[in-house]
């Protein structure tokens, strides 16, 4: 069911086509009109009006936006339209249809897997450092041990929740690491998979009852669970807390003398307006070089939630890397998804010939090797 | 019948479509105005797009062209049907010629992309659509668009000199020339600018371009009557001063852009009048001081000039984005088009205006004034929930006064924003006498109707 409200969002929409200059993806594309936001709005009102039937053109619209919210920012009537193609996933969904997830679908699979009880974590063994099963500070590694060995990438798993424990070991802190906290669900639900999604937060959210501060390293991990759960705990991304810890003098960082930049993951920065940070972290440990596009006007990663890796979303990512290569040795992102994705770019097979040098390193782990 | 294998044949299968669902995101423009495509294609060339028009002239299917569809009079919607052409893929900007003064570009580029280039070498296309960043130039043309600068440099239609189109039967041909002037024969590359594909499918153009002014200063003058704005440009003219741009936004349209932007941080009082003025540095001083006079000479309760190049910048970016900043004033409300653009005799501007505060209250629709008053081109914008039928109608009665209004004064129903199928009444109101005449032509050249049918004109 599309809300009233929604509609009323939908409306909001005049179709100037701003987005159409702005959208990472259609410029890519230089395709249909389905390929932009306006297009995909105007899909949306054709799907709650019945003018619409699902069909495999209408799930390519709406699933290959990466959701990263630059024509939203822009957009001039205020339209909110990841939370419309959000809306109108979930509509598809509803409807039966299946979404068209990449990699065969395996992450959905784990998330729905996460929900069981008494699943045995593994990955809890190779994590170094002191920390506890439960407490009133919560470190959240997000879904990050579980797509590590699936996609047989060196994400350094191991090394970002050791260094986050690390960190906040270093500031006094022993953190709790919840073993039975299964995915976050922020797939779920920018899928449209509300069932799992509500599922997924029912437990998780039992799990969390009396926590006072959850820290986590995923940009996903964090938005999900500041906006979309409602929990009584102070939610910070790391690179938050990190930068909170330094200025009341809890934590001391070295000064490197390497060129780094960070990418804006777009669920830290445009989805929750928290650009700063890292950069303040970053700018007293390295020596720290801005990308040209950068904070809010900060290119996409290519993808969103497992589900449009595609040769657009792929272009995207190289440009990115080619921009970071222009200012630094380091590309430094602080979200699962966009490591993942650069990575997969300088690692797989028959790799561009043009790519450039360049390390991809998540935050956590770049902080911790600099304690 | 189906002729899209016909079309796959010409294109290829990545560049023509028939799924519903593509064909939808082709129904609509700005406006209110709806209608299903039949096929949709992405062609890349001239030889492609008279492959196409050629095949629905055998089949007499509508051929309807398409920029980036922000048209706001359902100029690209295909009310009839047929084939969209989105002529987007041809962005090519073949030439930049500085020395004769002239740009040769493929209709899908856009305004903004083409001004980019050409500041490189000093230059720029001079229309100037609030639109700049998505418009495309083969949109431009096919409106007769304008923009903020048309007081000064004039219209697309005065930046355009020369054409490649595509005629109803597939025929290529070339309109106008390379040179600055021309005077040999008809004017056909008046008659494409501005005819709305009704003729033909533009697929060159040869743009007139100019060197970029050395200097430019922006003032911005604050009334506590929306009046006194028309008294103030009248003023301005008559002082021998012809500002580069020169337009109006009303108390509601200066929320709006509060809201989009707050940073703008405009002055809440009841208009503002912003003014640029360009050329040399000496001339923009003595014009910046005249223009400055006139509007404290008809009671302006401030006039500022922009102290910074950003201040300025930001001045024009609020005025742009108004129109579709109209959504942020009220949660329940969008922006529709409903009366957008219309125009007066410059002395006719006060009396205008007091009638659309008439109209504003009477209606109860709250309607926001903005636009190129120096033209006496003036836009409304109307807050209104659309999905409330009896506030839409309310809204669509309130701006049909308003185009009536506009008539009676001596005006035009359609500025810049062109006829599309929503002004098509208008059009015929406006021109009476030779209405007629422009039927005529549109049916020597079109004799099949298949060019953009039901714009314009409604041939049955």
């Amino acid at each position: 069911m599309i809300s009233q409200e929604l509609l009323l969002d939908i409306t909001k929409c005049s179709r100037c086509g701003k987005c159409a200059a702005l959208c990472p993806m259609f410029e890519k594309s230089r395709g249909w009109d389905t390929g932009v936001a306006r297009g995909r709005i105007l899909l949306a009102w054709g799907l709650a009006r019945g003018e619409l039937e699902i069909n495999d053109e209408l799930i390519k619209a709406l699933y290959e936006c990466p959701t990263c919210m630059l024509c939203e920012q822009q957009c001039t009537a205020g339209v909110n339209v990841t939370k419309i193609i959000r809306e109108a996933r979930a509509l598809v969904v509803e409807r039966g249809a299946s979404v068209p997830f990449s990699h065969k679908a395996v992450f959905d699979t784990v998330a729905r897997i996460t929900l069981r009880d008494g699943l045995n974590r593994n990955w809890l063994d190779l994590v170094k450092g002191d920390f506890r099963e439960n407490g009133e500070i919560v470190y959240f590694p997000g879904c990050l041990p579980y797509v590590e060995p699936i996609l047989d990438l060196d994400l350094g798993a191991e090394r970002i929740i050791s260094g986050a424990v690390k960190i906040l070991n270093r500031a006094g802190i022993q953190p709790a690491i919840i073993k039975e906290l299964g995915c976050c669900g922020h797939d779920a639900f920018w899928s449209g998979e509300y069932p799992l999604f509500n599922a997924l937060r029912e437990k998780n959210s039992k799990l969390l009852k009396g926590v006072k501060v959850i820290v986590t390293s995923c940009a996903e991990g964090y938005m999900t669970l500041k906006k979309g759960y409602f929990l009584e705990a102070e939610v910070y991304h790391i690179s938050q807390f990190v930068r909170d810890l330094i200025r009341d003098g809890r934590l001391n960082l070295k000064k490197g003398e390497e060129r780094v930049t960070f990418h804006d993951p777009c669920r830290l920065g445009r989805h929750m307006g928290e650009y700063d940070a890292p950069r303040e972290v970053l700018s007293l440990i390295a020596d720290y070089k801005e990308m040209a596009r950068y904070g809010n006007n900060a290119s996409c990663c290519g993808v969103g939630a497992w589900m449009n890796c595609n040769q657009y979303s792929k272009q995207i990512r190289l440009d990115r890397v080619k921009e970071a290569s222009e200012v630094a040795d380091t590309l430094i992102t602080a979200c699962t998804k966009c490591l993942a994705h650069f990575r997969c770019l300088i690692t797989e097979p028959g790799k561009t010939e043009d790519l450039p040098e360049i390390k991809i390193v998540d935050f956590t782990e770049f902080v911790s090797s600099n304690l | 019948m189906n002729i899209i294998d016909d079309l796959v044949q010409i294109v290829g299968r990545e560049r023509a479509s028939a799924d519903k669902t593509v064909l939808y995101a082709y129904s609509r423009d700005v406006s209110l105005i709806t209608g299903m495509p039949d096929y949709v294609v992405r062609p890349v060339s001239t030889e492609e797009v008279a492959k196409i028009v050629s095949l629905a002239a055998k089949h007499k299917i509508p051929i309807v062209p398409r920029g980036v569809g922000s048209g706001m009079e359902g100029g690209c919607v295909p009310v009839h049907g047929g084939i969209v052409l989105d002529m987007r893929n041809m962005d090519k900007i073949l030439d930049i010629d500085t020395d004769n003064l002239y740009a040769e570009v493929e209709p899908g580029v856009t305004h903004a992309n083409l001004n980019v280039r050409l500041a490189e070498h000093g230059f720029f296309f001079a229309p100037d659509p609030a639109s700049t960043d998505f418009c495309t130039i083969g949109g431009m043309i096919g409106t007769n668009a304008s923009g903020m600068t048309c007081l000064k440099y004039g219209n697309t239609r005065n930046s355009v000199l020369g054409l490649e189109v595509v005629l109803p039967d597939g025929t290529v041909i070339n309109v106008g020339s390379k040179t600055v002037k021309s005077v040999s024969g008809y004017d056909l590359t008046a008659l494409f600018v501005g005819a709305e594909g009704t003729l033909g499918v533009v697929t060159k153009a040869i743009l007139k371009i100019l060197p970029r002014p050395k200097a430019r200063a922006t003032v911005a003058a604050y009334f506590d009557e929306v009046e006194k704005i028309g008294e103030a440009v009248v003023a301005i003219f008559a002082s021998g001063i012809i500002p580069a741009a020169c337009d109006i936004l009303d108390r509601s349209g200066i929320k709006a852009v509060n809201q989009y932007k707050p940073e703008i941080a405009l002055p809440e009082v009841d208009a503002l009048l912003i003014l640029n003025m360009e050329g040399s540095a000496a001339g923009v001083d003595e014009e910046v001081a005249g223009v400055v006079r006139c509007c404290k000479s008809v009671g302006a309760v401030d006039v500022k000039t922009a102290a910074t190049k950003v201040e300025a910048d930001a001045l024009w970016a609020g005025r742009k984005a108004v129109a579709s900043a109209i959504a942020r004033l009220d949660a329940k409300k969008a922006g529709p088009n409903l009366a957008d653009d219309y125009g007066v005799p410059l002395k006719r501007i006060p009396e205008m205006l007091r009638e659309v505060r008439r109209i504003t209250e009477e209606s109860g629709i709250q309607i926001v004034t903005y636009g190129h008053v120096g033209d006496g081109n003036l836009h409304t914008g109307m807050a209104v929930n659309v999905l409330d039928e009896e506030e839409l109608e309310k809204a669509k009665r309130a701006g049909d006064e308003i185009l009536e209004t506009a008539l009676k004064l001596g005006g035009t129903a359609s500025p810049e924003h062109g006829i599309g199928a929503a002004k098509i009444r208008w059009l015929k109101e406006e021109h009476k006498s030779s209405y007629p005449l422009m039927l005529a032509i549109k049916k020597e050249i079109d004799p099949q109707n298949i060019m953009n049918p039901g714009k314009m004109f409604e041939i049955s």
